[in-house]
């Protein structure tokens, strides 16, 4: 599945308005976008399918690839959607769900909202069974399987759509939660069970009961989906496979995503962050600092030697949730963010959005409120005529209206409003890349920014030179790079297991035999994906902490040598992430295995349109000038090869404008990207 | 109207884009601290419970950002502060000192809660603080678990005046201080890594106010330092004037001392006048022989919280500007104020009393801003074993019901308000733990008060004991007193506590010590919360989806409303 095999693979990224298309062979990419279909996605995937076929001639059965971004597992949280779950637990301990760590986030509410997700299995749909496991993976009680049968045929008498098995220390010894997946077979054949001990095989059980509750409630509504893209692919006799793309950036077949599908929240992200890594390689650059900045946030991520980072916990809908998922960073700022006044007279902006609608008040939707985007046509920097490809006509008038309102309750001028909104979101926006950078021990300074989405290129130079970062690399197509990041996803899975012992008694043997019973496992997966082991990298990781501690950090494990240098790494680690080492016991708490199989980098580029690249003059003030003046605006799509605009300048494309400040200097690249540099001629 | 930002001295006004900017990069900075120094602490009190708060202060050491962890910690940094200022001047601090208290009667709080305090410093210039408090699992004392027996203070474990060290030379690499403090407690590994994780800590706001400092120079932060204080000031000063003018009074009590069962009374006389209030615990009884006393510091704490938490909405960032226009006091000798050599370490029990008192009193003129009586105490026990000479110690906080509120039913299971510690994962204490395995842990259905909206249930958690010879200890209240409704709601169930030998039930006091043996089933039951307004008034659905649910059985649903549905 990783080759393409002389035919074409296609990415298609479908998000809430749009859906995205990239198509390649190699060679040649066909890029479009198509309204998103909500109430069934597999319509758009036929239709995008007929499009490729009747407008560009490229054959369904030319489709050898076909890699899925989705939001189903999302949506399915966001709206309540998915199946009557049923929860098993260890007797005495139904509750966990709902009790969770019995804390609140709001420490001086009084009214106290429930925040934890027993939505997912309330008190009604939540069995005990007799057993217990020791935390050495004894068995303290048996299971009681008259107990786990009473249990089961209560769910199912209930009409529960999948049950969700979680059993204290089933991550040491999982045997009853294997009985009683074979029970329910016995009891309800064919009903989707999810048990911890392959959700989430590690400690705490509040936080490993949520994601297998979860892993269940999205189970049945996702089977459904990639069934139907399944068959919409079969029904134009594509001769493919479908790999969706799991959390962590890695994409998985069908059937393997399917044992763990609430490994696909954040698809969508994921892959826009693989875009963006893969543009930056493509020229050689394997630091970047990737911002995708949205209407109503921005996610940002960083990339060191070219490999985005993953960690161990996500967010959906509020809930923490343990899976593993590429470091993204999302903050409550983006183009659609509102500016207000605080209390104290101070200049605030978002998270309150204005969203898509009613939308800026440029937009002329009924949107009063100033928010990033009005302060940006106020300022000069975007076209009104151009927007979003002139698909959306922005009103001057409207933007300047919004923020003069703005300005007379702040005490400022018209124009000092609007760069004080540029200046808050910024920071805001640097704030977020500081704690993907400076707060986890990491100077972003060596970095290059890449911004993508539609609003990126408005904002980098600056964000830039508030960090002191002095390259900004603009892919040719920002817009659709989460469809483009799907053609260069690894095919990829990741199996762990705990492993808890100071590292002191623990023998290189042991180390290597888990990893190996986890390399199995793993290549397992990675089979019934299509690759041969021959294709695939392994790396094995260590979750480790200080003796006492159990925040856990993850390093490097040599396989070769597995216990060699690990002590020291994980100093190394803590001291640059915590603030301090202290030379103490060290111990192994969990232990992991990535696979990965990589495909070739495919990064969409369109060659240069003839005639003269500068198309306008426009009054505008960008960052570092003290007053507007005319500012040259260029044409993206016909500067060439090489050459090299100074600024200040506004590049102008379809899904993007680019900013290049006074003292920053753009170069279009052979890849098609643009790199601007700060402090160059 | 909106108001202007504040002024310089200089009459230079802040920029209103810098001081957004500057204002929330304190408050993640601070909250950055927070984090840090949970995920590197060893012991299960601070890296599962939290129990442990982080501030950045100015120069002159007020409270300006602070990660919101542990109200009752919070309240009084700052007059902690001044203690260690007062001890040793801020003008001959160097680089690379800290002060250090966990003195009660030197403004701290008790014995475990240990307060640090770190300069910083920018080319030679003081422009801050930051500041750390943990909860310590030990330090010291009379016996491994917590001291119910506690003549006085001393006996409570090692005391630290507000002083001022050097951390290169007394803490850091086995210092004099470090070497003090780990002889002198009973679990030094987990304790010294956890007072080093307070230590990075303020390490890390020290680089983010330095940070902060360099981008924008000293005299914009300080001027937005100076601004977010009067800024909170201003809010909590219209947030008063909003209040009818008055003296209202509220009472409540703690259970009994643990040596008679005589209720320990606490009465809050709340004034309004203007733009201010003040609050005073006159009519508070005197102060008790065992460790229920509440030092003033942790009184002061439990007034605010009670004024922020019902008066000001939950934008307004708690700090020093917030504490301006409020004036608590209470009587020295009394419960809420007691003179050495008094003993403290369980003042949480009195320290909620103060809070209810205020919420009371707050009832009678602001109905739709207060709660219903909630479980509101800290159910603290110890479960501890000598084995090979070495201790184990195992500390639990417990949640419960919260009261109900005029819009909403009573939080289920969560820890109360001037706390809020998560509990010890039951996976945590297996691997920790061989004395004890947890067998039972969730909500007590119809353990709440009734009324339009119903209080919060109660939790249990309950314990086989694996060994003979486990001592345990607990403090706790609400076994006698039990949760009050308002306006017509009723009271929560009570808290109690039970170990099963033998088949036969031995009833456990609030504040107990025993010795448990191998078999032996205990079981600690915390209050459910007060309901809100008449029962006749909930809605049939709510009743229905509460049977339906488990949380409230047909039975209770008919006794106490009369219907089902």
């Amino acid at each position: 599945m990783t080759k393409a095999g002389g035919g074409f693979a296609v990415g298609i990224d479908i998000g809430g308005t749009f859906t995205d298309v990239v198509c390649t062979d190699g060679a040649r990419s066909t890029i479009f976008k198509l309204p998103s279909t909500r109430d069934d996605p597999s319509r758009a995937v036929a239709a995008a399918l007929a499009r490729l076929a009747d407008e560009h001639g490229i054959a369904s059965s030319a489709i050898t690839r076909f890699c899925h971004g989705t939001t189903v597992a999302t949506n399915a949280v966001l709206e309540r959607k998915g199946a009557t779950v049923g929860l098993i637990a260890t007797e005495g301990f139904a509750d966990i769900l709902e009790l969770g760590r019995q804390m609140r986030r709001q420490m001086y509410d009084l009214a106290l909202k429930p925040e934890t997700p027993s939505w997912l299995a309330p008190g009604a749909r939540r069995v005990e069974v007799r057993e217990r496991v020791a935390a050495d993976g004894s068995i303290v009680t048996p299971l009681d399987e008259d107990s786990a049968r009473a249990a089961i045929t209560r769910l199912v008498a209930d009409g529960v759509e999948a049950i969700a098995v979680s059993l204290l220390f089933s991550f040491v010894n999982d045997a009853h939660e294997h009985r009683l997946r074979a029970l329910i077979g016995e009891i309800a054949p064919g009903l989707p069970v999810s048990l911890s001990s392959e959700v989430d095989p590690a400690f705490r059980e509040y936080e490993r009961t949520v994601v297998t509750g979860f892993d269940a409630y999205v189970k049945p509504r996702v089977a459904h989906y990639l069934a139907g893209i399944a068959d919409a692919l079969a029904a134009r006799g594509a001769p493919c496979t479908l790999a969706v793309m799991q959390s962590r950036g890695g994409l998985a077949g069908t059937e393997t995503a399917l044992r763990r599908p609430v490994r696909l929240f954040l698809s969508g992200p994921a892959a826009g962050l693989l875009g963006a890594a893969s543009v930056a390689a493509a020229v050689g650059i394997g630091d970047i600092i990737a911002i995708d900045v949205g209407g109503t946030s921005s996610d940002i991520a960083l990339v060191e030697g070219g490999r985005p980072s993953v960690r161990q916990e996500m967010s959906v809908d509020g809930y923490a949730i343990r899976v593993p998922t590429l470091d993204v960073v999302s903050i409550g700022a983006g183009g659609g963010s509102i500016a207000w006044v605080d209390g104290s007279g101070g200049l605030r902006v978002g998270p309150r959005s204005a969203g898509a609608e009613p939308g800026p008040a440029c937009y002329g939707r009924g949107g009063t409120d100033a928010t990033v985007t009005d302060a940006s046509l106020a300022l000069g920097l975007l076209d009104p005529d151009g927007f979003a490809g002139g698909r959306i006509m922005l009103s001057p008038a409207r933007a300047a209206q919004a923020v003069a309102d703005v300005a007379g309750r702040v005490g400022l001028t018209p124009e000092q409003a609007a760069l004080g909104i540029h200046r808050v979101v910024n920071a805001q926006m640097a704030d977020g890349i500081r704690l993907v950078s400076i707060r986890r021990g990491i100077d972003p300074r060596g970095f290059t920014l890449v911004p993508l989405g539609g609003a990126g290129g408005i904002h980098a130079a600056a964000l830039a030179e508030e960090l002191g970062i002095t390259r900004v690399l603009v892919p040719r197509f920002p817009g659709v790079l989460a469809a483009a990041g799907l053609l260069v996803a690894p095919v990829a899975h990741e199996v762990s297991a705990a492993f808890h012992a100071p590292l002191a008694a623990v023998n290189a043997e042991d180390v290597s035999g888990v990893l190996a019973t986890l390399d199995a496992r793993a290549a397992a997966l990675m089979a019934a994906d299509g690759v041969t082991p021959s294709d695939a990298t392994i790396r094995h990781e260590a979750d480790m902490a200080y003796v006492g501690q159990s925040h856990t950090l993850a390093v490097p494990v040599d396989t070769a040598a597995p216990l060699a240098g690990l002590a020291a790494r994980f100093e190394a680690a803590h001291a640059r992430i915590n603030g301090h080492a202290t030379g103490a016991a060290v111990k192994i708490v969990n232990l992991r295995t990535v696979h990965e199989a990589t495909a070739p980098i495919v990064v969409p580029t369109a060659a240069p349109e003839p005639g003269p690249s500068l198309v306008a003059e426009r009054q505008a003030r960008l960052p570092g000038m003290d007053r507007a003046a005319p500012v040259p605006v260029h044409a993206r799509a016909r500067i060439a090869e090489g050459a090299a605009i100074a600024g200040p300048a506004v590049i102008a494309q379809e899904d993007t404008t680019t900013l290049v400040p006074p003292g920053w200097t753009a170069r279009a690249l052979a890849s098609g990207a643009l790199l601007l540099v700060h402090g160059e001629p | 109207m909106l108001e202007r930002l504040g002024t310089s001295a200089t009459g230079e006004a802040l920029d209103p884009v810098d001081h957004a900017v500057i204002s929330q990069a304190l408050i993640a900075a601070a909250r950055e601290m927070g984090v840090k120094l949970v995920r590197s602490a060893y012991s299960t009190i601070i890296r599962e419970a939290q129990d442990a708060s982080a501030c950045l202060f100015d120069a002159e050491g007020n409270v300006v950002a602070q990660a919101e962890l542990i109200p009752m910690q919070l309240g009084p940094m700052s007059e902690i502060f001044r203690s260690c200022a007062a001890a040793f001047p801020v003008e001959r601090l160097v680089d690379g000192d800290f002060y250090i208290t966990n003195d009660p009667y030197s403004g701290g709080q008790h014995l475990q809660d240990v307060f640090i305090y770190s300069p910083i410093f920018l080319d030679g210039v003081l422009i801050g603080f930051s500041g750390t408090v943990a909860h310590h699992l030990d330090l010291g004392g009379g016996n491994p678990g917590l001291t119910p027996d506690a003549a006085d203070v001393h006996a409570e474990g090692l005391i630290i005046p507000p002083t001022r060290y050097s951390f290169a030379r007394d803490w850091d690499d086995g210092g004099g201080l470090q070497r003090l403090v780990a002889a002198n407690i009973r679990v030094p590994h987990q304790t010294i890594g956890d007072f080093n994780a307070q230590f990075a800590a303020n390490a890390i706001g020290a680089d983010r106010l330095r940070e902060l400092f360099r981008r924008y120079g000293t005299a914009t932060v300080r001027r937005s330092m100076a601004e977010l204080l009067d800024y909170s000031e201003r809010r909590a000063r219209a947030a008063i004037t909003a209040i009818p003018d008055g003296v209202y009074t509220g009472e409540d009590a703690v259970d009994d001392d643990g040596l008679s069962d005589t209720p320990l009374a606490v009465r809050a006389t709340v004034t309004v006048a203007g733009d201010t209030i003040s609050v005073d615990y006159t009519g508070t009884c005197a102060q008790v022989r065992r460790n229920l006393n509440c030092p003033f510091a942790s009184t002061i704490s439990a007034a605010l919280s009670a004024i922020k938490s019902a008066l000001t909405s939950a934008d307004i960032p708690f700090n020093e500007g917030l504490k301006r226009p409020i004036r608590i006091t209470a009587p020295k000798g009394s419960l809420l104020n007691p003179h050495y050599p008094a003993p403290v370490r369980a003042r949480m029990e009195a320290g909620y009393r103060a809070y209810n008192a205020v919420l009371k009193a707050l009832a009678q003129v602001v109905p739709e801003k207060v709660i219903a009586g909630g479980n509101d105490t800290t159910h603290v026990t110890s479960v501890s074993h000598l084995e090979d000479n070495r201790y184990k110690v195992y500390l639990e906080i417990y949640g419960g019901g919260w009261g109900a509120t005029v819009g909403r039913d009573g939080g289920d299971g969560i820890d109360s308000a001037l706390s809020n510690c998560t509990n010890t994962p039951v996976e945590a204490t297996d691997m920790d733990f061989d004395h004890f395995r947890i067998v039972g842990y969730g909500l007590i259905p119809d353990s709440c008060g009734h009324g339009r909206q119903r209080g919060g249930l109660g939790l249990y958690r309950r314990f086989e004991i694996l060994k003979d010879g486990v001592n345990f200890a607990i403090y706790a209240d609400r076994f006698r007193l039990a949760p009050y409704g308002l306006f017509g709601g009723t009271e929560g169930e009570r808290a109690r506590c039970e170990v099963v030998r033998d088949g036969r039930v031995i009833t456990v006091r609030s504040k107990d010590t025993l010795e448990l043996m191998k078999g032996d089933i205990l079981t600690l039951y915390t209050a459910g919360g007060g309901g809100y307004g008449p029962a006749a008034e909930r809605s049939g659905e709510a009743i229905a989806a509460d049977i339906a649910q488990g949380y409230v059985t047909e039975a209770a649903a008919r006794a106490a409303y009369g219907r089902t549905g």
